[in-house]
């Protein structure tokens, strides 16, 4: 300690007396070398005892500000299976400036991309701009491609699109979105808020929808089936659970490639299953038989003479198949007769219809979550007159949306419940509305289950599943004026209509007839063949066993006294 | 010149500096992998999404039947294939047993003939009358 209580002046005179070995001299070295060696010791103590004291760079740990991938939630069927999600993606885009060769950069990128056009390509290269886009959303391989050639003056922009792994399979359900990552139509349009990230982060819980894609799949594959068999223009198929509404499958065809919008016919845009608004034809009877059952106006016991045809001002109501004079009710319903259906809406009244028809959900647009929907089209009630009533019985006169025939059908046999149509998943079954009383349901689950068994459905039967529906076929209004040749052909229908699991209506728009159905192509020949076919498969898939052993006790039950003949001799 | 408080005060301060300096640089390479990792997350975040979104394509449907039907000669079941032991059908029975308490009097006991009246009388009047 003495040697700090020295100045350093008198420190500098020992030093400066030769052969005068200084305490001071030995003090200096001794530090300098106890400085370096301890340097050097925390040097070794940071690099093997404290490694994380060495700093570290973004360089070295090649850290690159990543591209995020969050602007858009998931949507996912009701098994969990993705149906839209959005992927990172590059686009290509060139500085003119920096390209030097913009023909032989505009080649090397039309075999890169065959489909655009040379010459704009050209042009856009080499124009004074330093900007220019050569193509949106390339794929992996393309960006390969690009690098391989290695153009200077190209660039990639990282980006995010929104990816359809069903493409076609689900293109009206779930629509699409546009450049500015805003649904602009089906599903990514009607929930666009909902599918946007609230929270910056950790990405959200997925959209689930009540579609199951392998039902979709099968409605899809039958739909086509029949389209190609009957040489139809289009079609719809619709699979819906009646016990709480839930849309488990809904078909337009034709459909669209999500991904090739610009080529994509109109025709193939229009949801014609909630969008469309058709006169249906006689899958309406169903309905006018069940609203005057439950207004207590006929009985299963009541008999109509359909003889003659209806003549009201130039218009004539006929029957397609003449079976008798008299029919009782569930023979007017099996054979489909126009004749005896009008008599029992004019018993039913105009008010009641009207009434029965807007509890059944016919005279709004369907409750459900799809934006694109149609407004149905029939006459004001002012303006209601018996010519309506009775065409409006038998559907015509009156158009709605497929969608609308599946949501009613579903309250006609559940019991009398209607539920909104969705096509969000549903936890447990959401309010419902009474519009039919518990019998008048039942009584129409053994009428429906007749039209197959002995009427015009019979196409529609399934070993074992007991299948119950309504044919329907209507000549499509071609400039104001009913066309002859020109019609659409449906079949409602749903099994086992004593504990209904699933409603499925198919329709053919424009369907033709074939050798096979000797030139018939009503709803009973077209579209009731294509509901077995899909019955029968769903079933296996939802593992829905076949009735046989208890056949005998489940037709005692349906079974309808219907044949008065019988009675009567 | 330096006195023994003088002196522990710079050791002190030459500690205090330098263990001020460590965790600078503890927390600065923490801050980096917590970036590197959020860069990783983000990574593979975004390659999970493609994987789900090829895996959904793998999955398709009619992919797979195709396949099935080309390399295994599968097809798929048919109801007639499937045989059930001991099937008990409860809603068939409840439903049973809630028709013998009626039928909410749509049935009718006796067949009643219905002629055309009203409007449908005098529309085919008149067509009768040209």
């Amino acid at each position: 300690m003495d040697l700090f209580s020295n100045d350093f002046s008198s420190k500098l005179r020992l030093f400066s007396k030769e052969g005068e070995i200084s305490k001071f001299r030995i003090y200096f070295i001794f530090f300098v070398f106890i400085g370096l060696f301890s340097i050097l010791g925390v040097r070794l103590f940071f690099l093997t005892i404290v490694p994380n004291l060495t700093s570290k760079t973004r360089e070295a740990l090649n850290i690159t500000i990543p591209f995020d991938v969050k602007s858009r939630r998931d949507i996912v069927d009701r098994n969990g299976e993705l149906l839209a999600t959005n992927i990172e993606t590059a686009s290509v885009y060139a500085n003119p400036k920096i390209i030097s060769n913009p023909s032989e950069a505009a080649k090397k990128l039309k075999t890169i991309f065959p489909s655009i056009d040379f010459k704009e390509l050209l042009t856009k290269l080499k124009s004074p701009k330093s900007f220019v886009w050569i193509k949106r959303f390339i794929t992996p391989t393309e960006h390969q491609q690009i690098n391989d050639i290695g153009i200077p003056g190209v660039y990639f922009e990282s980006g995010e699109r929104r990816a359809y792994p069903y493409a076609e399979l689900l293109s009206h359900a779930i629509g699409t979105v546009g450049l500015d990552g805003h649904g602009s139509s089906g599903i990514e349009r009607a929930f666009d808020n909902e599918l946007q990230y609230k929270k910056s982060g950790f990405k959200e819980a997925p959209l689930v929808l009540s579609l199951d894609v392998r039902v979709q799949n099968i409605i899809r594959e039958e739909l086509k089936a029949a389209i190609v068999e009957f040489g139809a223009k289009g079609g719809v198929g619709i699979v819906q659970d009646p016990n709480n509404g839930e849309v488990v499958s809904v078909v337009s065809l034709p459909d669209f490639d999500p991904y090739n919008l610009s080529k994509v016919k109109d025709e193939a845009l229009f949801n014609k299953a909630t969008l469309g608004s058709y006169e249906l034809g006689s899958v309406f009877k169903p309905f006018t038989i069940a609203s005057a059952l439950d207004a207590g106006k006929i009985k299963l016991s009541d008999v109509y003479d359909v003889n003659d045809p209806i003549y009201l001002s130039r218009y004539q109501i006929k029957d397609f198949y003449k079976k008798d004079a008299w029919l009782s009710v569930p023979e007017i319903l099996m054979y489909s007769s126009n004749i005896g259906v009008s008599q029992i809406a004019l018993e039913l009244g105009k008010k009641r219809q009207y009434g029965y028809l807007k509890s059944f959900g016919f005279l709004s647009p369907i409750d459900i979550e799809i934006s694109e929907k149609s407004k149905p089209s029939y006459p004001p009630f002012a303006r209601w007159s018996e010519l309506n009533t009775i065409t409006i019985s038998y559907g015509h006169g009156i158009s709605v949306s497929p969608l609308h025939i599946t949501n009613a059908m579903s309250a006609t046999i559940n019991g009398g419940k209607l539920y909104p149509a969705t096509i969000l998943k549903v936890q447990k079954p959401g309010k419902y509305t009474q519009i039919l009383k518990k019998p008048t349901s039942d009584t129409m689950q053994k009428l429906l289950r007749l039209v197959v068994q002995h009427g015009a459905g019979k196409r529609a039967e399934v070993d074992g599943y007991f299948v119950g529906g309504k044919t329907g076929t209507s000549n499509k209004v071609i400039d104001g004026k009913y066309s002859r040749d020109l019609r659409i052909s449906s079949f409602v229908g749903a099994f086992p209509i004593h504990d209904p699991k699933y409603v499925i209506y198919v329709m053919l728009d424009e369907p033709k007839g074939t050798k096979a159905t000797s030139g018939y192509a009503t709803g009973g020949w077209t579209a009731a063949p294509a509901v077995s076919k899909i019955i029968k498969r769903i079933a296996m898939l939802y593992n829905i066993p076949p009735q046989i052993s208890d056949k005998a006790k489940i037709d005692s039950y349906l079974h309808v006294d219907y044949n008065f003949r019988k009675r009567v001799s | 010149m330096f006195r023994k408080p003088t002196f522990l005060f710079c050791v002190c301060f030459f500690i205090a500096s330098f263990g001020t300096l460590v965790l600078k640089v503890y927390v600065h390479n923490l801050s980096l992998d917590v970036e590197r990792m959020d860069v990783e997350r983000s990574r593979i975040s975004n390659e999970i999404q493609v994987l789900k979104a090829e895996w959904s394509y793998l999955n398709n449907a009619e992919r797979i039947s195709n396949l099935a039907k080309q390399h295994l000669g599968l097809s798929q079941v048919k109801s007639e294939q499937v045989k059930y032991i001991n099937q008990k059908n409860a809603a068939i029975s409840a439903k049973m047993e809630a028709e013998s308490s009626g039928d909410g009097g749509q049935v009718g006991t006796n067949w009643r003939y219905k002629s055309r009246t009203g409007i449908l009388k005098i529309a085919n009047k008149k067509e009768d009358d040209q």
